[in-house]
């Protein structure tokens, strides 16, 4: 595998940036109540809660799923495959042209062979026949 | 309306007119009035029978217990009096917050509903403000329903501020008036509990009939405006809470509202006070009509 720009990974550096984006969301605001004596009973939330300060949920992450996405794609990352190429040459000169008993030229029965060895070997590879005529 | 505040329209003052302040017992007043006095006088409500004394009026021989029993015999009558009415309005820091629900200005209409309704019905009325600034309150006592117009205008400039201990301030003001009456006190009530029973406590034993009136703040009961990681801080103390706030924390915060007003409500019942809960997002007249008997009026 390998990328095409790998330069484009340097968007990653955004990351820590959406991080800060989120704490400085997260800075409580400040706000004058009549009494704080019924706030008391949720003091303990924050302890509890997993993670602890900021409070990063799922949108934090969904973000942060997609930028990297972004960023991946930008990079244009790519799979090299390993692959065997076989050339396979038949003679296309006059004398394939002759008849076989069956009423076929050589020409047509070779193609017809090689036609099925590939069909019976079903590599999943591909290929291209290319014709020279003499 | 006549510098009352726009919710004392004709039809409200009106139904105000036909309430009267009730009392579990009956209080010595400063004049003649409706309400049966512990005093014998000369109203029509018979109260007991003595001998007859050289010097007594002879009008009120009872003759036919004389024809019965050939003695002479004087009829009591029970005094009717006005009733000292004490309104104690809270204007400390708290009852400014949260300024959306204008808490305050409640208090105040609720205030002066009720001593309206004591001034209509011939009573007296002294209205004292614990704690704020700008209040000129003149300790004494007025009488006569247009007197309500100046009661209105000296709360006019009234703003919340300061703290006080409920208790302490409570105790002052008890040596301060002396005379036993009816007592309305306006607050929010959102201190110590055991500063409000103590301060309440003292008036129950110093003989006073009393009626607790809550006011809240209808965004301020159900938390309403407070959302993620808040720091509130106390408007009176000072004190800062870091809290984060959800549907979950919301409802735990509502829950315990609830269960504060309930406390006092359950110290109100059991020693014999009347206790009423007015949030400000209830329409006011409504309210009063609604929560007659739990402010200790009566039709």
């Amino acid at each position: 595998m390998g990328l095409l720009y790998p330069g484009a990974l340097a968007f990653f550096a955004l990351i820590p940036v959406l991080v800060l984006a989120y704490l400085a969301k997260e800075r409580p605001s400040r706000v004058t109540v009549s009494s704080v004596m019924a706030f008391r009973a949720l003091r303990g939330f924050r302890r509890e809660r997993f993670g602890g300060w900021p409070r990063l949920d799922w949108m934090f992450f969904a973000e942060v799923l997609i930028l990297s996405l972004v960023v991946l794609a930008l990079a244009g990352p790519f799979i090299w495959k390993r692959t065997a190429p076989l050339a396979i040459v038949i003679d296309n000169s006059a004398t394939m042209q002759a008849l076989t008993p069956s009423g076929k030229s050589r020409f047509d029965v070779a193609r017809e062979k090689l036609d099925a060895e590939l069909s019976a070997e079903n590599s999943g590879g591909e290929y291209r026949n290319r014709q020279c005529i003499p | 309306m006549f510098g009352l505040p726009d919710e004392f329209t004709p039809g409200f003052l009106a139904r105000l007119e036909k309430l009267r302040v009730r009392t579990r017992q009956r209080y010595a007043g400063m004049g003649r009035g409706m309400h049966l006095s512990p005093k014998r006088g000369s109203s029509l409500e018979f109260n007991d029978y003595r001998h007859y004394s050289p010097g007594d009026d002879f009008r009120h021989i009872d003759w036919g217990l004389y024809g019965r029993s050939d003695k002479l015999y004087i009829k009591l009558f029970q005094e009717e009096e006005d009733l000292l009415t004490y309104i104690f309005v809270d204007a400390s820091a708290s009852m400014g917050f949260p300024p959306a629900d204008r808490k305050f200005e409640h208090a105040i209409l609720t205030a002066l509903a009720l001593a309206y309704v004591a001034l209509a019905s011939g009573d007296r009325v002294m209205l004292r403000v614990l704690g704020g600034q700008g209040a000129q309150i003149d300790p004494s006592f007025v009488n006569g329903r247009h007197r309500i117009v100046e009661l209105a205008r000296r709360l006019q400039n009234l703003k919340p501020a300061g703290q006080f201990d409920f208790a302490t301030t409570l105790a002052t003001e008890l040596l301060a008036i002396r005379r036993a009456g009816k007592v309305f006190i306006v607050s929010d009530f959102l201190m110590l509990l055991n500063s409000v029973t103590r301060g309440l406590g003292m008036f129950t034993a110093a003989s006073m009939d009393l009626t607790a009136v809550q006011v809240l703040g209808g965004r301020e009961i159900n938390g309403q405006g407070l959302d993620g990681d808040v720091e509130v801080v106390d408007s009176e103390s000072g004190e800062r809470l870091r809290v984060s706030i959800g549907e979950r924390e919301r409802k735990q915060y509502r829950d315990t509202m609830i269960r504060l007003t309930r406390q006092l409500k359950s110290f109100c019942l059991k020693r014999g006070l009347h206790y009423s809960l007015y949030t400000t997002d209830q329409d006011f007249q409504q309210f009063f009509v609604r929560a007659t008997r739990d402010l200790g009026l009566a039709h």
